[in-house]
C-alpha cells in the first residue's frame, strides 16, 4: 500500500518516463532532419513539469517559475552534457550523445520536480 | 491516467498560457543571448565571475531578492493571483538584474562604450545576471512556500488535537459511569437519611458540571480554580471509596500559574481508573512543585482489567501542552510511582 505522499508515484513514473522518451525522440528526429528542436523541447519540458507538480496541487505560480528555471537549466545541462559526451566518446555513444543526455536530463528534471512537489504537498489544499 | 486527464481537462487554458509564455520568453532570451555572445564575442564566464566577486552587486541581489520574495509571498499568497505573481516575479528579477548589471564592472562598460558596444555589453550582462537572479528567486520562492506549507500543517495538527481534546472533554461531561456512580451514592445517602451529606454531594456535583460548562471554551484556567474542581471531584470519590483515597496538595500558599482546564481532574481520574482503591491499600495522589514543574503523582497498584483506551485523556493533555506552550509533559513510571510533570505556565 502506498501512503498518501507516494500515491501519485505511478502517475509520475508514467509521465516522466514518457516525456523523457518523447524528448529523446524529438532530439533524434529533429537532428536527423537538421531542424532546430528548441520549441518542441521547451513545450515538452514545461508540460512535463506542470503535469508532474500538479499531481500534488503545486500552485501554478510556483509551477511556472519552476518550469522556467528547469527549461533553462535543462537547456544548458543538455547542450553542455551533449558536447562533453560527444567529445569523450566514440561510436554509438558519440553518435547518440545528444539523445542520451537529453533522456537523462529530462529524467533528472522530472524527478527533481516530483520530489519538490511531493515534499511540499498540503493534503487538504485545493488551490 | 485519470488524474492526468483531469488536470489537462480542468486547467488546459492555464497550462497553455504558461507553455506559451515560457516558450516566447525562452526563444527571445536564447536568441538575444546567443546573438550577443556570438556577434560580439562576449564571455558568460567573465560576467558570472564579476558578479560573484563583486560584493556590492552580490549582496544587493541577495538582499533585494529575499526582501522582494518575502513581500510578494505576504501580499500575493501562493496559488492565488498566480498570473500577477508570476509576472511580478519576472519583473522583479529583471529590475534587480538591470540594476546589478549597471553597477557591475563599470570599467568594462567604459571599455565597451569606447568601442560603441555599451548597450550590447549591458544587455549581455543583464541577461547573464538574470539567470543567476532567476535561480535565486526560484530557490527563495520554494523555501518560502516550504515554510508556509509547514506552518499550515502545524496549524492543522494543532486544530485537530484541539478538536480531539474538546471531544474528549465533551465525552467526560456526560461520562455515564461517573454520573451513574454519583447518582447511586446520592440514592444511598437519601435512603439512609443523611440529608446534609446528600445536599453537600449534590452541590459538589453541580459545581463540577458548572465548572465544565463555564470553562469549556477556555484554553487555560488559573490553578486555584482547577484545584477547587479537583477537590470537589475527590470529595465525591471519597464518599464512594470511603478511606481508600488520600489526596494531598502541597503547593506554596501564594502559588499562581495556569493549567489546561480539567487537566488535574483528568489525571486524578486516570489514577483512580488505573489503580486499585481500598482501605487496606489506599491510593495516594499528590500535587506538588518540583524543579519548576507541577507534579501529579500516585502510587502504583494496578488493577487487573486496565483498559488501554484510558491513555487517550493523558495523550490529549500532553498534546494540548505541546501545542499551547511548546513544552512537553514528562511522564515517569517506576515500579512504585506514576508521575506526570506538567510545565508551569
Amino acid at each position: 500500500m502506498l501512503n498518501e505522499k507516494n500515491k501519485y508515484l505511478g502517475y509520475a513514473n508514467l509521465l516522466i518516463h514518457s516525456f523523457a522518451v518523447a524528448h529523446a525522440a524529438v532530439v533524434a528526429l529533429f537532428s536527423y532532419f537538421n531542424l532546430p528542436d528548441e520549441v518542441p523541447l521547451t513545450i515538452l519540458t514545461v508540460l512535463m513539469i506542470i503535469l508532474v507538480v500538479r499531481l500534488y496541487k503545486f500552485p501554478y505560480d510556483l509551477s511556472a517559475v519552476l518550469s522556467l528555471m528547469f527549461c533553462f537549466g535543462g537547456f544548458f545541462l543538455g547542450t553542455k552534457g551533449g558536447e562533453l559526451m560527444s567529445n569523450h566518446t566514440t561510436g554509438f555513444w558519440h553518435d547518440y550523445a545528444n539523445v542520451i543526455v537529453t533522456f537523462l536530463v529530462t529524467e533528472m528534471v522530472g524527478w527533481v520536480a516530483y520530489l519538490i512537489a511531493k515534499n511540499l504537498h498540503i493534503k487538504q489544499s485545493d488551490n | 491516467m485519470g488524474e492526468i486527464k483531469k488536470i489537462l481537462k480542468d486547467d488546459w487554458a492555464i497550462i497553455l498560457g504558461i507553455v506559451f509564455f515560457i516558450l516566447l520568453f525562452r526563444i527571445l532570451y536564447i536568441d538575444i543571448y546567443h546573438s550577443l555572445k556570438e556577434n560580439y564575442n562576449f564571455d558568460t564566464a567573465i560576467v558570472f565571475q564579476s558578479f560573484i566577486s563583486n560584493v556590492i552587486v552580490l549582496l544587493f541581489s541577495i538582499v533585494v531578492d529575499i526582501w522582494a520574495v518575502q513581500m510578494l509571498s505576504k501580499h500575493f499568497p501562493y496559488g492565488k493571483n498566480y498570473l500577477t505573481r508570476f509576472l511580478l516575479d519576472i519583473t522583479l528579477i529583471f529590475i534587480v538584474s538591470a540594476i546589478g548589471a549597471l553597477i557591475l564592472d563599470v570599467e568594462a562598460l567604459n571599455v565597451f562604450r569606447a568601442r560603441n558596444l555599451w548597450w550590447q555589453y549591458y544587455a549581455f550582462s543583464l541577461l547573464s545576471i538574470f539567470l543567476i537572479n532567476a535561480f535565486m528567486v526560484v530557490i527563495l520562492d520554494i523555501a518560502f512556500y516550504a515554510i508556509m506549507v509547514r506552518s499550515v500543517m502545524i496549524e492543522e495538527r494543532v486544530q485537530k488535537r484541539h478538536a480531539e481534546f474538546q471531544y474528549h472533554k465533551l465525552k467526560e461531561q456526560i461520562n455515564p459511569h461517573f454520573l451513574f456512580n454519583s447518582l447511586n451514592i446520592l440514592n444511598y445517602l437519601v435512603q439512609s437519611g443523611e440529608k446534609d451529606k446528600a445536599s453537600a454531594y449534590i452541590k459538589k456535583l453541580a459545581n463540577i458540571y458548572r465548572y465544565v460548562l463555564q470553562n469549556n471554551d477556555e484554553e487555560l484556567v488559573p490553578i486555584s480554580d482547577e484545584l477547587e474542581l479537583t477537590q470537589h471531584y475527590v470529595d465525591l470519590l471519597t464518599l464512594r471509596f470511603s478511606e481508600g483515597i488520600e489526596y494531598r496538595v502541597q503547593l506554596p500558599q501564594d502559588f499562581q500559574c495556569m493549567v489546561i482546564p480539567l487537566s488535574l481532574q483528568m489525571l486524578v481520574e486516570n489514577a483512580v481508573k488505573h489503580n486499585e482503591v481500598n482501605k487496606d491499600k489506599p491510593l495516594l495522589i499528590e500535587i506538588k512543585i518540583k524543579d519548576n514543574k507541577l507534579l501529579v503523582t500516585n502510587n502504583i497498584q494496578l488493577r487487573m482489567n486496565v483498559n488501554d483506551s484510558m491513555n487517550v485523556g493523558l495523550n490529549n493533555i500532553c498534546n494540548q501542552y505541546l501545542d499551547l506552550t511548546g513544552k512537553t509533559v514528562e511522564i515517569e513510571m517506576t515500579d512504585t510511582m506514576f508521575v506526570v510533570k506538567l510545565p508551569i505556565i
